[in-house]
């Protein structure tokens, strides 16, 4: 875990100790703000509940902060860190298969283990299904392969994709995740509230 | 309620722009050169042929080795389960994305070791880690295996066990007759019975 491993502060063997805490905490935190119910999820679409939108913009943004600044000073080499990469169609029909699934159970995989953790018997069907998918896909990979791995980009990031500053990017996304917010609070009070 | 939000948004856009405001960061493409020459006047670069036999023969799947010679050389003799990279080639996107994978220990081997020394260099110049040299190349491996010489008599025991690891690797690569010396230690020992001594028949 950078900084504090690769700068020798703390043994590489507390990888895992450190990964299951974060994880701990991470499920901690989805609990918290409700990201166990799928009807809390369910309100970003129909507009009564935007906490999902909220914790991942506020999320997105405070991690890019800590991760830009603590680069900046040094702590943390920025071009160290593993960027996926992307694959365009598949980028978008994953999107797609995934929307409706989101929209349909509720839930997004990590959230379902979240409200299987609870002990919510929708999340176990769903993560279930979740397995199932998995298990089918690698049967109708090879039909799939030359859509699967077409369109490749590479290793980008928005700003390396236009040759834009980071920094300005980073400025945007936070005015946007701001703007969303607003318009969220604004939609909110429009519609119906719906008890839950 | 808005006003519960107040300091994370002030606190949000505050850092935002100052991180438009700093100057700068010198960055490097490229490794930084005093951290580059930690590196090259260090030997952590050089594997030994041993180290990577033993790998090889253990089928370790986080081995990749890397034949930065001609595909002509590669082509005529090439050490098992390698990839050819010329070292030409060897800055092309689709060998990059190779050699930059997750979670591999890339291995370069030329025929001595200057060709590959000189891929580490580029590859280590290129950011990329987990890049490793064949030590002595072809030319080490070759005289380490095929050119074998049995150990004297009166040799440490680690030499013995030496000969005996290289002697094995020999022989997995090259399915040559199994040449093991009798252990004494192990070797069933028979007891014959002592004979009876005969009786004496006349005689003298």
């Amino acid at each position: 875990m950078g900084p504090l491993i690769p700068n020798n502060i703390i043994p590489a063997d507390w990888n895992n100790a450190i990964a299951l805490l974060l994880g701990m905490c991470f499920g901690f935190v989805l609990e918290a703000s409700g990201f166990s119910s799928s009807r809390k999820i369910m309100g970003t679409f129909f507009g009564y509940d935007f906490v999902v939108l909220r914790v991942f913009f506020t999320a997105a943004v405070t991690s890019i902060l800590g991760i830009l600044y603590l680069d900046y000073f040094g702590w943390l080499d920025f071009g160290q860190l593993y960027i996926h990469p992307t694959y365009l169609t598949s980028a978008i029909v994953g999107g797609v298969i995934m929307g409706f699934g989101f929209a349909l159970g509720g839930y997004c995989p990590g959230t379902s283990y979240c409200a299987v953790a609870i002990g919510k018997l929708d999340a176990l069907v769903y993560s279930l299904g979740l397995f199932l998918g998995i298990y089918l896909f690698t049967f109708v990979y090879p039909w799939l392969e030359t859509m699967f791995t077409s369109n490749s980009l590479g290793n980008i990031t928005v700003p390396g994709f236009f040759s834009m500053n980071t920094y300005v990017f980073v400025f945007f996304v936070i005015l946007a995740a701001l703007g969303m917010f607003i318009a969220a609070t604004l939609v909110q009070r429009k519609v119906k509230k719906v008890d839950y | 309620m808005i006003k519960k939000y107040l300091f994370p948004v002030i606190l949000m856009l505050g850092l935002g722009i100052v991180l438009m405001l700093l100057p700068p960061k010198k960055t490097y493409e490229e490794i930084p050169p005093d951290e580059l020459l930690r590196q090259v006047s260090g030997n952590s670069r050089f594997l030994s042929a041993d180290l990577v036999a033993d790998r090889m023969i253990n089928s370790d799947p986080s081995l990749l080795l890397i034949d930065v010679r001609e595909s002509a050389f590669y082509n005529e003799f090439s050490l098992p389960g390698a990839l050819n990279i010329p070292l030409a080639k060897i800055l092309e996107q689709e060998n990059i994305e190779i050699l930059g994978q997750e979670g591999m220990d890339i291995v370069f081997y030329s025929t001595g070791d200057l060709l590959a020394d000189q891929a580490w260099m580029i590859c280590k110049r290129k950011g990329m880690n987990d890049i490793f040299v064949l030590k002595g190349g072809l030319n080490e491996w070759f005289n380490s295996f095929f050119l074998l010489q049995p150990p004297l008599e009166t040799a440490s025991s680690e030499e013995i066990s030496l000969y005996q690891f290289r002697n094995g690797v020999k022989q997995h690569f090259t399915g040559g007759e199994v040449q093991t010396q009798a252990n004494p230690a192990t070797e069933k020992v028979i007891v014959a019975p002592r004979q009876k001594k005969a009786a004496a028949e006349g005689g003298c």
